[in-house]
């Protein structure tokens, strides 16, 4: 959460997270090349330059890619997601080191530049087995590329998140082009199916875990309300929403978070400014509705960042009759002010709390 | 962990509950990391044994001919019963080209036709699987010395073997031999058709059951160069119908017309040489 | 994320959960099959059916050959794996000698089988007062030497 831009706001746990992701990438580089040239004293260190950190950056992109899901599954999960996009440059990084000296090593001091010879070089574009794969390669390399330049919130904000998100969403297209990349290129040429194998099982967790989390997403928001009048639609009870900390309602294809703070019930949209957290899996903290994905803070009265920060979201209108808390689906203008509905507590059970 | 514990990533410590369960993502992706890394070096194809003396430049002296590839025969004597030992050693040029362009040159400069004379080369050897290529570059000056004009002894031995039909793969044989690895198969095809189509000469590497290989050059029925036609072949299993020639040590396959060499089976989603393919590749290109 | 954003993931998933097997599978079943193919090289002597000497080395076999008249004698080298030198040639050589005053065999080049017809002097009794030279004469150097 900035109110200005640094090159990365480095706090301790990103420190740590970055350490871990330079000390897992070196332990791989080191182990497979270290058993390359144990197990192949005829190795060349080229290959096994390019083949290591091909498969370290596959690798890097499934558990990048598993992050998200994991987190929705389980919450545990979330310090993984926190500094994701340093996961991300690093893994364009590696691919970037594998694209280069394998530019070099096949294209370069060639008849034609390295750009056409990669293009023009294999152009049997109709068959399976002989499919330039190359080519996918680049065009993978090319997204990440874009991801990467584009992972501060600098460009978070200054192409706005619904366009930011769109184009990160490639990532997915990358993906199937970096399988297609390896089905079409190299495991065309190995024999022993450990590599196919592992892309299989590779592919399969990734469906497995994205279809899983994102049904479990759908199912939250198929809920049906019944119950409306005069635009207020009835959501829950009073007793329902835990201190501190809200329930989620999909009503008319948005989702709302109704937090209770203080004994008063607010409700925000549940999309944080930054990256599209969901709000309402979140706490108050000190008075803040904190998101659980990087810790951006929203006033529960207003909706609004506190100063100096200028995040705002659209804010609701909530009213409790009795223990039925009513809430109205449509947003006000973001930052909008309004009084949270007071919780009524039965006297019975003040009765019981004091006892 | 409590259910009320949250994390949040500025905050300089993770709850523990948060930091606990970190730790055993940690260690599995530790786990995961070490097996991944170990199995995929492990499962890969045995490297080639080819050697390229990069760096290295070695002088040989033998007699240069022009055809059917540009090459250096070297003696090294004869036995009892009068059979000679030696070694023809095919000529390439630096990065991905052929060695045409520098012995044009070298001639020019020299103003002497170089072929079937005796000549001494610098260049750097690549060998592997008991074939040898020597790599000359412009830069290195590789011609030493222009001897005479060698002796009817030094003239290729030519044994036809007749018209066959002959399964293998097309390679490059200048990565094959000794410069990459793997100089063949589909990882390396882009890189076989950019070294072929520069002029190196393209050599079929055909394998028996036993997985013992031998490796025969190509040329055309003339002994004209066919490198632009082999280019979409390479890598792929291919069937060449030739005519064959053992010529000293190396095997010439004089392919007998364009369509002398087909593809072995793979699945095509359009006939090769179709127009809408042809049409692709044009706007590609 | 919001309700649009949440479906197009869904819907990238579910398009992936069919695309991603079809193509790992479609290509891995595509793989070619490099046939195999009689070899022209070496083009082999018949053997000779008696075996007088061997020698096994981690790279090749050695066999002395004969006829059951000993009148004729053969030298069987087995080449098990590809050379890592640029040449190789065998030369037999007194003992203690070097390859200058040797007598040329042949010359080896892919795996395989070679035969080359040698003389009387590949008697048994003969040879051990010789031996054989594997030189490289490229780089002018031995590569292995082979008592029997």
């Amino acid at each position: 959460m900035g109110a200005s831009y640094l090159a990365v706001g480095w706090n301790r746990q990103k420190k740590i997270y970055d350490w871990f992701i330079f000390a897992f990438c070196a332990l791989y580089l080191t182990t497979f090349i270290a058993v390359t040239a144990l197990y192949n004293p005829d190795y060349t260190f080229e290959t096994a330059l390019i083949r290591s950190t091909a498969t370290l950056a596959i690798l890097l992109l499934h558990v990048i890619l598993s992050i998200g899901p994991l987190t929705r599954i389980n919450k545990k999960f979330l310090p993984l997601l926190y500094n994701r996009r340093h996961l991300g440059v690093t893994m364009f990084s590696v691919a970037l080191i594998h694209g280069s000296f394998s530019m070099l090593q096949f294209h370069a001091l060639g008849n034609v530049n390295p750009f056409v010879s990669l293009f023009t070089s294999n152009t049997q574009y109709n068959s399976v087995s002989q499919f330039p794969f190359q080519a996918l390669g680049f065009f993978a390399l090319v997204i990440f590329f874009l991801m990467a330049i584009t992972s501060h919130d600098f460009w978070l904000h200054t192409l706005s998140p619904k366009i930011w998100k769109a184009l990160h969403m490639f990532v997915y297209l990358a993906y199937f082009l970096v399988i297609m990349h390896v089905m079409l290129g190299v495991v065309q040429y190995e024999t022993n199916p450990v590599l196919f194998v592992m892309v299989l099982a590779g592919a399969a967790t990734l469906v497995t875990l994205h279809l899983v989390a994102g049904t479990k997403e759908v199912r939250k928001d198929n809920r049906i309300f019944k119950l409306k009048k005069e635009g207020f639609v009835y959501v829950c009870e009073s007793q329902d929403v835990p201190d501190n900390c809200a329930k989620i309602f999909c009503i008319d294809k948005e989702r709302i978070a109704l937090f209770r703070f203080e004994n008063k019930l607010y409700a925000i949209h549940n999309v944080c400014k930054h990256q599209g957290g969901p709000l309402g899996e979140g706490q108050i903290i000190d008075g803040c509705i904190t998101c659980p994905w990087h810790g951006y803070q929203y006033l529960p009265q207003n909706g609004q960042s506190p100063p100096p920060f200028k995040e705002k979201v659209s804010t609701y209108i909530v009213t409790v009759e009795g223990s039925q808390v009513w809430l109205n689906p449509q947003p006000l203008p973001e930052g909008t002010e309004r009084s949270g509905a007071a919780i009524i507590i039965p006297d019975k059970q003040i009765i019981e709390n004091v006892q | 962990m409590s259910n009320n514990e949250f994390y949040i990533g500025w905050m300089p410590k993770a709850p523990g509950g948060f930091a606990r369960h970190t730790k055993k993502v940690i260690i599995a992706l530790l786990i995961l990391t070490i097996t991944v890394g170990v199995l995929l070096a492990i499962s890969q194809k045995k490297f080639g044994t080819g050697q390229f003396e990069f760096g290295q430049l070695t002088n040989i002296t033998g007699v240069y001919f022009k055809e059917p590839v540009p090459a250096i025969k070297v003696m090294s004597g004869k036995d009892l019963l009068g059979r000679s030992a030696y070694i023809t050693i095919p000529l390439i040029g630096y990065g991905k080209s052929g060695a045409d362009g520098i012995l044009l040159d070298l001639e020019k400069l020299q103003h002497v036709d170089l072929n079937k004379k005796e000549i001494t080369l610098k260049g750097t050897l690549l060998y592997n699987d008991g074939k040898l290529l020597m790599q000359i570059d412009a830069a290195d000056n590789p011609l030493v010395s222009v001897n005479k004009t060698a002796g009817e002894n030094m003239l290729p031995l030519q044994k036809e073997l007749g018209e066959q039909t002959i399964q293998g793969e097309i390679v490059d044989p200048k990565c094959f031999f000794g410069v990459m690895k793997p100089g063949e198969g589909k990882p390396h095809k882009d890189c076989a058709i950019r070294c072929i189509s520069g002029g190196i000469p393209p050599v079929l590497k055909v394998t028996n059951k036993e997985g013992d290989c031998n490796y025969y050059l190509l040329v055309g029925a003339h002994g004209e160069k066919m490198n632009e036609a082999v280019k979409e072949f390479v890598a792929t299993p291919v069937a060449v119908k030739a005519k064959v020639v053992a010529y000293d040590d190396w095997v010439i396959l004089y392919v007998t017309d364009q369509k002398g060499i087909s593809p072995i089976a793979g699945w095509q989603l359009v006939k090769p040489g179709s127009q809408a393919i042809s049409c692709i590749a044009r706007c590609i290109k | 994320m919001i309700k649009p954003l949440r479906k197009r993931h869904l819907q990238i998933w579910t398009a992936l959960a069919v695309l991603l097997p079809l193509g790992i599978i479609g290509a891995r079943i595509a793989t070619p099959k490099f046939p195999a193919q009689t070899l022209l090289q070496p083009d082999a002597a018949k053997p000779l059916p008696d075996i007088l000497k061997q020698r096994e080395k981690d790279n090749y076999i050695v066999f002395i050959r004969s006829n059951p008249q000993r009148s004729a004698f053969q030298l069987e080298w087995l080449n098990k794996n590809p050379l890592t030198w640029p040449s190789a040639t065998i030369y037999k050589v007194p003992k203690g000698s070097s390859v200058n005053k040797g007598i040329l065999i042949g010359r080896i080049e892919s795996r395989g089988t070679y035969r080359f017809t040698v003389d009387a002097a590949f008697e048994p009794e003969k040879l051990s007062t010789a031996q054989l030279i594997l030189y490289d004469f490229i780089h002018e150097q031995i590569i292995d030497t082979i008592n029997f």
